[in-house]
C-alpha cells in the first residue's frame, strides 16, 4: 500500500467525537438530523440545515462512489513531505447529499471514476499508527499492535534533571511510543533500537535530524542533512580537522586559556559557570580549532546565543535573523579571503576554498552552511556539558576527591558524565520506507525521535544506570550517536571537557552550588541555565 | 467612474456543504454576473478589462465560466491561448492579482478596476477601457460589479 501522509494531529471537538470512536470500532459513522433526516457533514453542534433538530450518528455502509480526486505535488503540511498524495471526494453509499473528502490509497484504481471505492477504514488519534486525521480508502493493515502515546512537551524548561527521570518511566512503560505533542513523531526509547535505528542509515535518514519543533523553521545543516554516498564524500573532507591529530594541535592553547579564564574567575569565589565561562571557553576554541580571529567571539557570542534561544523553542523569526547574521559573518570571512588567501593548513574555511569533494570544489553557499552548522554543533553542547559536569561536582565531594586523586581518571570520568547527562535527549530521523521496526510499524515518512539520552540510561546495556559509576569499563554510550553520523566533533568536545576540569580542580579544588537555587533546565537539548558555584577565596 | 451594476447571489447551503455536496463546478457567479450586466445594460461581451477574485486557479476559472467571459469548459484553453493577458481579448487582473497584492481579499481588485477606468495605469493600461467587471467569491457567496467611465 502507499503511505498517506504525516499530517498534524486533529483537535478533538465534542462534536467530531462518535466520528472517532466509530473509526475505533472500524465503521464509518455520520451524523443526521433529528428532524429533518438530512445527513450533516461536516459534524456540528447541531443540524444546520433546519436548525431544529439535534444529530444523531448512525452507521453508514463505509463504501461509495469516487465524484473526484486530485494529486497533491506540494505539500503545504510541516514536514515538507515531497511525495505526492491523492485527495478524494466520494459520493457515500446510502447518504444523499454529502460526499466525504478522505485521503486515497494512491494504487486505487482512481482512473476509472465510476469503480466502487474499496471500504473505508479510519483509525482513531490514541492509535499511535493511525493517528493522522484520514479517511482512507485503501487496503490498509489490521489495526496494529498499540503502543501508548506520549503528550509530553519536550522543548519546555522544566526543573533540573526532570528530562532523564521522566524517561526513566517513558522507556520502561514501553520500548516505543507515540508523542503527538506537536506535529507527531515515534519516540525510540531503548538503548538496543536507538543504536541499531543510528546505525541502518537506509530506513532512518537524515531528512529530518531532530523530531522536536517545526519542520519549517529548521535551518538546513550540513553535512547532518545528508545521506549514503554524499554525506560520506562531505565527511571524509572534513574528518580531517576533527580527529585525534587535529585536536592535538588545539590541545595546548586549549589548556593555556582555559587556566587564564579560570584564574580571572578565582579571586571573586564565585561564578555562575554556565553564564560567566561555559559558552566563552568553547567558541574561543571553536574560533581557534577553525583558524579564525578570537576576537571574533565578542561578535558571534551574542548571535549564537539568540540562535539557540530559537532553536530550542524559542522564538522562529529570532532564530532565523540570527541564523542570517551568523551565515553573513561566514560569507565575509570567504570574501576576505578570496583577496587574502591564507595557508588551508591551518585555516579551515581556506582549506574548505581550496579543497575538492569528487573533483568539485564546494558551493559557497554549501561552505557559508558546513562552518555555520560546525559552530552549531560544537558550542552549545559543550556548554551544556560543562554545566552538567560542574553541578555533579559541586554536589559530590567524593567523586571529586576520586578524580583529584589521580587525573589521568578523568577520560573515563568523562565517559561517564556524558553517559550519565546525555544532552542529546533525541535524535531526529525521518523513515524512508514502510517497514515494521521490532513490531513498531512505522510509515515512509513518519519521524522518529531516537532517545539517545533515555538509551544512555537503560538498565537492560548499564547497570546501576542512574548514578555516576567512576569505574565502569564498559560505556557505549550514545552521547555522540552512532553509525555514520556519529559526532564529528567529539574529539574536540572530549578534548575541551578534559581540559577544563583538570584546570579547575586544579585552581579551584573545593567548590560547592550556591544554596538556594532552584536549578532549571532548558528543553529541546538539555542545559541548565545557571550554574552558580562559590569557593573560598 | 460609475457604479453602474451590481449583482448578489448565494447557493442556498452553508460553507461546508458548498465543498462537499450538489455540483461543485456552478457557482453562484452565474446569477450575480446575470444581474449586475442586467442592471448595468451590458452585456459580457461589452467588458474591456476584469478584475476577478483569483483565490485559486479553479475557482478563477469557474468564474469566468459563470460570468459568461469565457464558454464552458473552455477558461483554461483560453487563458493559455493568452485570451486573458495585457493586449488579449479579455485582460484580467491587470495588477497582478492576489499573488501580487498580499491576498487583500479583492479590495486592491476594485482599486485596480476604477485606475483603469481612470487611464491611470502607467503600465499594462487597457486602451480606451469603458467597461470593467470586478467581482469576489466567498463561498456561498458571489458578488459582481460593473463599473463604467462615467461622462
Amino acid at each position: 500500500m502507499t503511505a498517506l501522509p504525516n499530517f498534524p494531529l486533529p483537535d478533538l471537538l465534542p462534536s467530531a467525537e462518535p466520528f472517532w470512536l466509530a473509526a475505533e470500532r472500524g465503521a464509518l459513522a455520520l451524523p443526521r438530523c433529528s428532524v429533518c433526516g438530512r445527513w450533516q457533514w461536516y459534524p456540528e453542534p447541531a443540524g444546520t440545515d433546519c436548525a431544529g433538530g439535534t444529530l444523531v450518528w448512525e452507521d453508514v455502509a463505509g463504501t461509495g462512489t469516487l465524484y473526484t480526486f486530485t494529486r497533491v505535488h506540494r505539500s503545504f503540511l510541516p514536514g515538507g513531505r515531497q511525495d505526492p498524495y491523492v485527495v478524494g471526494s466520494i459520493d457515500l453509499d446510502g447518504v444523499d447529499g454529502p460526499r466525504l473528502v478522505a485521503n486515497l490509497d494512491d494504487s486505487t484504481d482512481l482512473a476509472d471514476r465510476n469503480g466502487r471505492a474499496r471500504p473505508i477504514r479510519t483509525r482513531r488519534r490514541s492509535e499511535p499508527s493511525g493517528v493522522r486525521p484520514h479517511q482512507g480508502v485503501s487496503a490498509m493493515p489490521d489495526p496494529t499492535p498499540r503502543f501508548p502515546t506520549v503528550s509530553t512537551d519536550y522543548t519546555i524548561e522544566r526543573p533540573a534533571h526532570w528530562y532523564h527521570r521522566h524517561l526513566d518511566e517513558v522507556r520502561e512503560e514501553s520500548p516505543f511510543s507515540f508523542n503527538d505533542s506537536t506535529y507527531g513523531f515515534w519516540m525510540v526509547n531503548r538503548y538496543d533500537q536507538v543504536r541499531e535505528a543510528l546505525q541502518s542509515p537506509d530506513i532512518f535518514t537524515n531528512q529530518r535530524t531532530s523530531a522536536l519543533g517545526n519542520p519549517d523553521h529548521k535551518p538546513r545543516l550540513l553535512p547532518q542533512n545528508l545521506d549514503g554516498a554524499e554525506h560520506m564524500a562531505y565527511r571524509h573532507v572534513l574528518n580531517p580537522w576533527f580527529g585525534p591529530h587535529a585536536v592535538e594541535r588545539t590541545a595546548p592553547l586549549a589548556r593555556r586559556r582555559a587556566a587564564e579564564m579560570i584564574d580571572a574567575l578565582r579571586p571573586a569565589g564565585r561564578c555562575d559557570l554556565a553564564v560567566d565561562f561555559a559558552m566563552q571557553y568553547p567558541t574561543e576554541i571553536f574560533l581557534a580549532h577553525l583558524g579564525l580571529p578570537l576576537e571574533d567571539g565578542e561578535r558571534l557570542l551574542p548571535l549564537v546565543e539568540a540562535m539557540f534561544r530559537g532553536f530550542f523553542g524559542g522564538d522562529p523569526g529570532e532564530m532565523e535573523a540570527t541564523v542570517a547574521a551568523l551565515k553573513a559573518y561566514f560569507r565575509e570571512q570567504f570574501e576576505e579571503r578570496e583577496r587574502n588567501p591564507r595557508d588551508p593548513g591551518t585555516d579551515f574555511l581556506s582549506y574548505l576554498m581550496t579543497t575538492e569533494m569528487e573533483g568539485r570544489p564546494f558551493p559557497e553557499e554549501d561552505r557559508i552552511t558546513l562552518a555555520f552548522t560546525i559552530m552549531l554543533a560544537g558550542l552549545d553542547t559543550t556548554r551544556s556539558a560543562l554545566g552538567y559536569i560542574f553541578s555533579h561536582l559541586a554536589t559530590r565531594p567524593d567523586d571529586r576527591a576520586w578524580l583529584q586523586e589521580d587525573l589521568t581518571r578523568l577520560p573515563q570520568a568523562i565517559e561517564e558524565f556524558l553517559r550519565l547527562y546525555t544532552l542529546l535527549l533525541q535524535v531526529g530521523r525521518y523513515v524512508a520506507r514502510d517497514t515494521e521496526f521490532h513490531g513498531c510499524p512505522l510509515r515512509a515518512g513518519d519521524i522518529v525521535w531516537l532517545g539517545a539520552a533515555s538509551a544512555n540510561r537503560d538498565p537492560r546495556e548499564f547497570d546501576r544506570p542512574d548514578e555516576f559509576v567512576p569505574e565502569r569499563r564498559v560505556n557505549r554510550h550514545l552521547a555522540f550517536g552512532a553509525g555514520p553520523h556519529r559526532c564529528l566533533g567529539a574529539h574536540l568536545a572530549r578534548k575541551e571537557l578534559i581540559i577544563v576540569v583538570e584546570e579547575w580542580l586544579t585552581r579551584i579544588p573545593d567548590f560547592r552550588l550556591a544554596r538556594d537555587v532552584e536549578m532549571r533546565e532548558r528543553g529541546g537539548q538539555l542545559m541548565l541555565r545557571s550554574v552558580p558555584l562559590e569557593w573560598d577565596v | 467612474v460609475l457604479v453602474a451594476g451590481v449583482g448578489f447571489a448565494s447557493k442556498p447551503m452553508t460553507q461546508a456543504q458548498y465543498f462537499t455536496q450538489g455540483d461543485i463546478l456552478e457557482t453562484p457567479a452565474r446569477d450575480s454576473g446575470r444581474d449586475a450586466y442586467r442592471r448595468a445594460g451590458v452585456a459580457p461581451a461589452d467588458i474591456d478589462v476584469a478584475q476577478v477574485y483569483d483565490c485559486s486557479t479553479i475557482s478563477m476559472l469557474l468564474q469566468l465560466e459563470d460570468l459568461e467571459l469565457a464558454d464552458r469548459g473552455a477558461g483554461a484553453s483560453d487563458a493559455a491561448a493568452g485570451r486573458f493577458d495585457p493586449g488579449g481579448g479579455l485582460p484580467l487582473n491587470t495588477h497582478g492579482g492576489l499573488l501580487a497584492q498580499s491576498y487583500s481579499v479583492g479590495g486592491g481588485h476594485i482599486i485596480e478596476a476604477v485606475r483603469q477606468l481612470r487611464r491611470e495605469r502607467p503600465e499594462n493600461q487597457v486602451d480606451d477601457a469603458e467597461v470593467a467587471l470586478v467581482c469576489g467569491l466567498g463561498a456561498p457567496e458571489h458578488a459582481t460589479a460593473i463599473l463604467t467611465v462615467d461622462r
